[in-house]
Parts: C-alpha cells; structure tokens; sequence
C-alpha cells in the first residue's frame, strides 16, 4: 500500500481515537447545574436535567461528546433581525431564548450579516443594512447605505462631511440664522411657511454682511466627538475654533469656517489663549472649572491636559507618563534593580496605562503565562503588552541552538547540572550539546519564571523537575588492610559524598549519577527558581527567607 | 400670673404663628406634597413614579452584567457580575451565553417595573379621583428601549379623565437619561472579539470612544472582568467573561 494512504488512514483512525476518548472522558451539557450554556463537563452530575428548558419544554440534554458534534450545542450565528447584528459562535439555545434567529452558518454566509457603509451624516460605520436603517432611524437621519464598499478603512474615509454655512432665515423683516449643512438648510426651507431662507456656504452667522441678529463673541464650548475649544456667536451657533489672538481683531474669523492656526505643536493643553486641542497630543476640550487646568482668557472652556502623574514611572523614567502611554509594572510594588525579582513567588505582571488623566492598570494572564514586555516607540514613548510567557518547551531542549531558539521559546541555558536525567540504573545527568558542539552538564530553563501552584499536585511537580536527589552508595567507615585486617577511617572532615569523593579507594567510591558536586552547587540556585515559584524564596510582598542552597544528604548503603 | 406675663405668652404665640405661616409660605409646595400627590399632568405625574424605579433597576442591571439575578457569575466586590461569554475548559474561546444582550435589558426592566406601574397608575387614578375626576384606565402594553442617551419606557395605556371637558391621554413615555445604550453596544463588541479570539484590547475601545474607560480585570482562575465607565456619566456596565485561559503552570 502507498505510504501516503497509510499515512492518511493513521491520521483518521487517530482523529477518531480522540474523538472517542474526548467523548468517553466528557459530556457536552446543554445547561449546567452552575447555568452556563454549553459547556464540556467531566462530570456528568454537572449537567443539569431536571429543569426544563422553557423554550422547548422538554428537559436540556446531555450527551456523552463534544458539543461540536451535537446538534443542540452547536455553534452558529446568531441575527439579531431588530438591531441588524450578528454573532458568531453562538449556541442555538442562548440564541432562541432571547427571540434570535439562529443560523448554523457562518455570519459571512448570510446575507442579512453582510457589512457595507454606513454613512450616518458626517460620520460612517461598517456594519449590516438592517444596523444602519437602526442606527439612522435612532439619529433621525436618512438611511445610506452602500454595500459596494467592503472595507471598513474605505468606509471610515468615505465619510464626508456636507459643507457647512450660514442658513439665514428672514420672517417679519427679523434675520436670524443656524449653522448647518445645505442639506439641512433646505429641509428647514422645505418646511417654513412665510419665511425666507438663504444658504452661505463657508460663511458664519455671526458674518456681519449676513446682516443676523447674530454678532460675535458669544462664548465658547466643547463639541460631543470632537476635542477643540470652539467659539460660539450670540444666538449659540458655533463658530470656529477659540483662538484669544483672533477673537477681537480679526473680523475674518468671525466671518469665515475657518481652520484653527494657533497650536504649540503639542495639543494647546492648558493654553489660555488656543483651543485647538490635540486627542492624540494628550488634550481635549473639558469645562476649566471640574479640572485644575487654569481659566482661558476667556469663556469657560480650554484644552486639558491628559497626561498623568505617576511616582513610580518618575522614579524610573524621570518624567511623568503621558497619554497613551503604556508600561510595564509588577506586584513587587517597587523599582526593581534585578529584572528576577519581578519573577518572585506571587509576583504578577501588569500594562499599566495612561488614558486621559488616569492610570489604569491592566493585569497580564495569572500565573504569569503571559508576561509584560516593554518597548520605546517614536523617542522614549512606552509600550507595553502582555505576551505569552512560551517556557513550556524549556526542559526538553538537548541542543542549547534549540535552548536559545528566540523565535520558538522564551529560555536561558545554564551550565553545571542537567535537570535532564539518562534512563539509567543510575539516573544520571543527560549531557546536553553546547554552541561548540561539546556535550556537557547544562539545564535548558525558562528565561522568565512562570508561577507554581506549588501547594497543588501541579506545583509540586513542576517544582519536582528541579528536585537532585542521589543516594550515594559507597562503601564506607572501614577498609581492609594489605594484611586483611578490617580499618577503621575516621569521620574526619567534610560530608560523606567529599570523603568519599577523596578517598577514591576501592571500599568508597561515588557510584555514577551523582552530580559534579561543586558545579551543582552554583547551577543550582539558578536553575531552581527559574522553574517557577520553586524552593526556598522572598515573595513578592518581602517576606519569607532568602533561599540559601543547601545539600542534605541521606545516607544510603553503607557497606561495612 | 401677671398681665405682663399674658402679655409675653399672647406675643410668644403670635411670633409663633406668623413664624409658620411664613414656614408654609416658603415651603408651600414641597409640604403639599407631603401632604398628598402633586397634582401635576399624569404624564409628568407617571414620570415622577416610575423614573426612580427605572434608575435602581438599570443600575443593578448595569452593575450585574445586564441581569437582575444573574444564573452564572462571578463575584466581584459583591456584586454578581454575569458571564455573558463562558467555557470552562482552558485554551479554548468561549461560547457566547447572552448574544442578545440589548433585548434582555430591555425584558429585565420591564419586568421589574411591571408592578411599580400597575401601582403608580392606581395612585394616579387616586389623585385625580381626589380632585373630582372621573378616570378610566385601559390598560396597554410597556415597551422599553435603550436608546443613545437614553432609556425609554412606553406604556400604550389610555387614559380618560373627565371632569366636564374630557381629557385622553394615549400613552406614557418615561425617559431616563443614561447612555447604557452605548456600554451595552461596546459590551456586545467585546463579546464577539472574545468568542472569536478570546482576548481583547481595552485600547482599542478607549482611542475610538474618547471619554470612555474600559477596565479589563483578569482572575486568577481565567476569568475576565470588564466595567465600562462612561466618564461623562459615570453610567457603568461590567460583566465577566472566561475565553483562552491559561491554567497556572501549565
């Protein structure tokens, strides 16, 4: 039979095999007893079935496999047909309890999940039709929706905003006028009666030609989705962006949609005088009075800054963090000088960010199985992530090539002892192969220590990898003389395995599997800990005792 | 007891009386509506008794991860916060538990407020009844809808008074300001992104919704808790998740 049929049936009998020891080990639970949905439980007492499902009136099932494969667990997607949205990976069940229509297809298979533009007045989203007749409905706008466009960039950039002017409005010789789009200006003449209505496209109520009762000055106020201060004219029109160098003297600015010119560069935060706040510079436009920013010049609005005061971060970077930026920080809950005291039993990773004023930390996975990593971008800007701590394959690497490989594992190669053990009489040390092709006593270990449960059976073993026990088994206490006669040697010095490391007679002799002791003894402090929250350690509050190595020795046959 | 001492007793009691009837003067409305209901349109009059009801409901909601009793929780701070995307198995995505989200919300509070309203419409029916109305009430439907920026609960229940003119009221809104439209959206993103890829950038939320801060709390046994705070507001919305988890020292 060809190779590779033999191969494939393998594979299939082996897919089947899992499958049907996944089955026998497993239940797939409509509801659980703790009233998750859906769920593989090992314990089938976990399943509930004594309720009934209301939805079916019949009681939730059970059934000993994955719920991939039954036809009440499985996952599709999930149209919710008022609010135009779809949800993967949803259960029939979770889906029909609520009145969702459930679908055992993808979301890209059906058509009422397909996603187009959303143009919603000046701005756009990517979402389903049935969404954007929602979202419009809910704004009052005009449904626009264009399923031509398939990506949300185009979208997003396809959302332009109607041009803006002054839409003048003359009843009873009164002139009066609202800043709005053209569009907006001829519904509103659309629906006056007795009314004249002229639209200046570019211009400002408050432009004194216009001839409003509209004029200049009127103070100034923040903008929903927007960051810039803005001018307002007397009738509360807004007007263009507070810049105190140009509220009096420039008529311009009063007459014209302008852009903003005043800027540091840097956001404008707690300017007096430039609202042209900057989001992504660190500044929005908030009212002065519920921060400490200092009063503009004039009106009650200015760009506040969104960095943040940070003791920890000015210790170690010397400055405060700005907004946006994001860090690294431990539970040591202290500068670190030794990048392994962030790797001390109970010790956590966290991202801590910056985010409009307020630091928000952001713990990585327990137990460190993700671990925070710590970059500089554009200058000195932090950025931290927490990325998966990949020390699972340390142990087994035989080559330190492999140890070292960074694009597959995160591990340190420490020479002197082998945690890796020869299947032999003597459970002695597996030589590993060194850059230079040497095979020598060394420990492949994880460069950043994940935790231990080290009270659990898990801990215990993952600690237990590190454990170096030998029984030494050497003759001695007595020798024979040339004579025959039996001599005592004295317990003179040292521990038993030195003895009778030195006597190296025939009566006393370390038998093979015990360690290069003086190498062991260095190597073993590093790699101990490296395996996790493994052997005597400080924890990460500060207490408990410095691990201070030890040997203790057993003392095994002595042959007299 | 002397004159003078009448005197001082006849002023005392004056000083007295003037001293409440100013008291009442000032604070005539509030003690009339101590006294009984204020006699306000029953639209306003349905807004006043229903509006707090709301608040405490979608607040508990809020709080709870959109359910009044939540079946499947995590504890927090002793609040109950619903898993709304759960697996208990490890370096699996979840199974999304609550896809309809909005929708259930909506059924929470109304089923929460059912009996607050049959009870206010009894008090207004009282009140005006108190006033020498004839009141006649049929009883309609309640719907309610989170909406951007707000909470709407309408109740299509007729109302006839009549007092020589009749007046009809066709049905009620009672609007509560709160953006939990918007945490609740935001929610059901996180929701997807974690059944999909099991993990999420609370970064990603905040740099698109200025003023909104998104909190992501991971629990030692894979377990992630989200709140949602709109600044602005202070509205809050938090519930928990459990997708990808890492067992400790595995």
């Amino acid at each position: 039979m060809n190779k590779r049929i033999l191969t494939f049936i393998l594979i299939f009998f082996l897919i089947l095999l899992i499958g049907f020891v996944h089955a026998q080990n497993s239940y797939c639970c409509e509801k659980t007893t703790y009233g998750a949905y859906c769920q593989q439980e090992v314990d089938v007492s976990k399943c509930s079935t004594a309720i009934k499902n209301p939805n079916t009136n019949e009681t939730y099932q059970k059934a000993p496999t994955s719920c991939e494969s039954t036809s009440y667990c499985k996952l599709g997607t999930c149209v919710n047909v008022d609010e135009g949205l779809c949800l993967e990976n949803t259960p029939q069940i979770t889906c029909e309890k609520e009145d969702g229509n459930w679908y055992d297809k993808d979301a890209n298979e059906l058509p009422q999940c397909q996603l187009g533009c959303c143009l919603l007045g000046d701005q756009a989203a990517f979402v389903t039709q049935n969404r954007c007749k929602s979202l419009s409905s809910l704004y009052g706008l005009e449904t626009i929706f264009r399923n031509d466009i398939v990506n949300e960039f185009v979208c997003i950039a396809s959302a332009t905003s109607d041009a803006k002017g002054a839409c003048v409005t003359e009843k009873d010789y009164e002139r009066t006028c609202n800043l709005l789009t053209k569009r907006e200006c001829q519904a509103l003449e659309e629906s006056s009666t007795d009314v004249i209505i002229e639209f200046h496209e570019g211009y400002l109520c408050s432009a004194d030609e216009l001839a409003t009762n509209c004029g200049p000055r009127g103070g100034t106020t923040c903008v929903e989705s927007e960051d810039e201060v803005y001018f307002l004219d007397t009738c509360g029109n807004l007007a263009n962006v507070y810049d105190y160098s140009r509220m009096s003297e420039d008529d311009d600015y009063w007459t014209y949609i302008q852009e903003p010119t005043c800027s540091d560069g840097f956001g404008s935060a707690e300017s007096r005088e430039c609202g042209n706040c900057e989001y992504y510079f660190g500044s929005t436009c908030k009212a002065y009075r519920t921060t400490n920013a200092p009063a503009p010049r004039y009106g009650d609005y200015t760009c506040i800054d969104l960095d943040c005061e940070d003791r920890d971060f000015r210790a170690k970077y010397g400055r405060d963090p700005q907004h946006g930026e994001v860090w690294c920080s431990y539970t040591t809950n202290k500068i670190v000088r030794d990048p392994l005291e962030n790797y001390l039993p109970g010790a956590e990773h966290y991202k801590v960010k910056c985010w409009e004023g307020e630091i928000i930390p952001e713990a990585c996975d327990p137990g460190r199985a993700t671990i925070c990593n710590e970059t500089n971008i554009i200058g000195d800007f932090k950025y931290a992530s927490c990325v998966l701590n990949r020390w699972q394959q340390c142990i087994d690497q035989e080559t330190q090539e492999d140890c070292l490989d960074a694009e597959s594992r995160d591990c340190v190669w420490i020479e002197g002892y082998s945690v890796l053990k020869n299947d032999d009489e003597y459970n002695t040390e597996k030589k590993l192969e060194n850059l230079n092709g040497a095979e020598i006593r060394a420990s492949c270990v994880p460069k950043y220590p994940p935790a231990a449960l080290f009270w659990e059976e898990i801990g215990v073993l993952q600690c237990g990898i590190a454990n170096a026990g030998w029984v030494l088994h050497y003759k001695y206490g007595l020798r024979y003389t040339a004579e025959g006669l039996e001599e005592r040697i004295e317990d003179s010095d040292d521990t038993p395995f030195k003895k009778c490391e030195k006597a190296k007679s025939e009566n006393c002799h370390v038998l093979p599997g015990a360690p290069d002791y003086d190498k062991f003894k260095v190597a073993m402090p590093k790699v101990c800990p490296s395996l996790g929250d493994c052997g005597k350690s400080i924890n990460y509050m500060g207490s408990g005792e410095k691990g201070i190595f030890s040997d203790y020795v057993e003392y095994g046959d002595i042959e007299s | 007891m002397g004159k003078r001492g009448q005197v001082t007793i006849f002023i005392i009691i004056g000083i007295a009386i003037i001293a409440i009837g100013v008291l009442i003067y000032a604070f005539y409305p509030q003690i009339q509506s101590l006294i009984k209901p204020e006699s306000k349109n029953p639209a306003a009059f349905m807004q006043t008794c229903l509006e707090d009801e709301i608040e405490d409901t979608v607040e508990i909601l809020s709080l709870q991860g959109g359910s009044v009793a939540p079946e499947h929780y995590l504890l927090y701070q002793d609040e109950k916060l619903e898993y709304l995307c759960y697996t208990n198995e490890n370096y699996r995505t979840c199974v999304v538990q609550q896809p309809m989200l909005k929708s259930h919300i909506e059924s929470e509070i109304e089923r929460e407020i059912s009996p607050v309203v049959n009870t206010c419409f009894e008090d207004l029916k009282e009140s005006y009844e108190d006033q020498g109305y004839d009141v006649d009430i049929e009883v309609g439907d309640m719907v309610t809808e989170l909406l951007p920026e707000n909470i709407v609960t309408t109740l299509t229940h007729k109302l006839t008074l009549t007092k020589g003119d009749t007046e009809i009221y066709e049905s009620f809104r009672i609007v509560l300001d709160n953006n939990l439209y918007k945490l609740v959206s935001i929610a059901n993103s996180i929701i997807d992104w974690e059944a999909s890829y099991g993990d999420v950038d609370p970064s990603t939320y905040m740099s698109y919704y200025h003023g909104l801060k998104v909190e992501k709390l991971n629990q030692e046994e894979g377990s992630t808790l989200y709140i949602l705070t709109d600044k602005d507001t202070e509205n809050k919305f938090q519930f928990a998740s459990r997708s990808v988890a890492w067992p400790i020292g595995y």
